[in-house]
């Protein structure tokens, strides 16, 4: 990466940081969803300081230019943390349900326990 | 008995004529499940003398039935019949299947559709869909099924407590739900029934959800084999 690259990467990862810290802080981001984003944010911040890390992944991946090594990885982040929150959403509608199930055979308990 | 309904008002009137000519309430309790309607369903059934379970939003047809047999689990009902509120079912059938199902011991009696001869025009594609999850079903369970996705099913105090307990689908509940019952050694019973088609509104399995609903069904099944075991559900 260039150096005008690791400027702009770890500016970004800043950014990225100080808005996910104010979102805990405002409780609109719960601490378990933040862990994921400051992991990545680290990795951009370790990528940008040194280039062996970097090189090593390139390896790795087998890519011949280190940038698209970096977005490969990117890639596969989002398609994770996808895949992550697909899950999170699944048990939060299984959740839901269960929650107006209950709700409704307590409304028809309450009811029936009114009208005597 | 249970029914599952969501923006029925049009077909209730038809139904609940049709279940007074033919059940006595006396010996039947009828629970009509309204998943989140935005018409008057609640209403008219609550008219009509049956006890309602109102969801405060619409979860699903196989929800619906689930509360009704969650709320047949926790109130001690022996038996639990689901009927659906569409008009389908005929209330003339149903003493005959309970009486089938004292007979023959079963812990699920289904009103198969394809054990009599078809009383109303089923398309093609979707009966190939039917009778797909049928062999499934029966080739899975062991056990001879012709109808998997009638909704016209009798479940014993064991189902009931199994089905109450576990973690039940929220769309659609068809071979997915026998093939579970039956690895919980459930005995699996069939009795022909004639259905009609539905009078008003639109069947909920139409358009780009029939093809979801065949994904579904084929998925749930094989999930249903790699799933917990139906004795670990009833033990937590």
């Amino acid at each position: 990466m260039t150096f005008h690259q690791r400027i702009v990467a770890l500016l970004l990862s800043l950014l990225v940081t100080a808005i996910v810290i104010e979102l805990v802080r405002r409780r609109k981001l719960r601490e378990e969803f933040s862990v994921i984003w400051m992991l990545t944010t680290l990795f951009v911040i370790i990528f940008a300081l040194w280039e062996w890390p970097l090189m090593l992944v390139r390896r790795i991946v087998g890519t011949e230019i280190a940038i698209n090594a970096l977005f490969l990885l990117a890639i596969i982040f989002l398609v994770i943390i996808n895949i992550y929150l697909s899950m999170k959403i699944s048990i939060l509608t299984t959740r839901n349900i269960r929650l107006a199930q209950r709700i409704g055979i307590l409304e028809e308990k309450i009811s029936r326990f009114l009208d005597g | 008995m249970v029914m599952p309904a969501y923006n029925e008002e049009e077909n209730l009137p038809y139904v609940i004529s049709d279940i007074e000519k033919h059940i006595s309430r006396e010996e039947i309790d009828i629970l009509l499940i309204d998943d989140g309607s935005a018409d008057r369903t609640g209403q008219i059934a609550r008219d009509a003398g049956f006890k309602v379970i109102k969801h405060c939003f619409n979860l699903g047809s196989a929800s619906a039935v689930h509360t009704g047999l969650i709320f047949a689990y926790e109130n001690g009902y022996e038996i639990a019949l689901t009927f659906d509120s569409d008009g389908q079912h005929r209330a003339e059938d149903l003493h005959y299947l309970l009486r089938r199902f004292e007979e023959k011991k079963a812990d699920v009696l289904i009103g198969s559709r394809f054990l009599s001869s078809p009383s109303y025009h089923i398309p093609f594609v979707r009966k190939i869909g039917m009778r797909l999850f049928s062999f499934l079903a029966s080739f899975l369970s062991g056990q001879r099924i012709t109808d998997a996705s009638s909704g016209y099913r009798i479940y014993g105090r064991r189902a009931i407590e199994l089905l109450a307990r576990m973690d039940y689908p929220s769309d659609y509940q068809d071979a997915d739900i026998l093939v579970f019952l039956s690895m919980a050694g459930m005995k699996i019973m069939e009795e022909p029934v004639l259905m009609r088609s539905r009078m008003h509104g639109k069947s909920m399995i139409r358009n780009i959800k029939a093809f979801y609903y065949v994904y579904k069904n084929i998925l749930s099944i094989f999930l249903m084999l790699l799933r917990e075991r139906p004795d670990k559900v009833v033990k937590k």
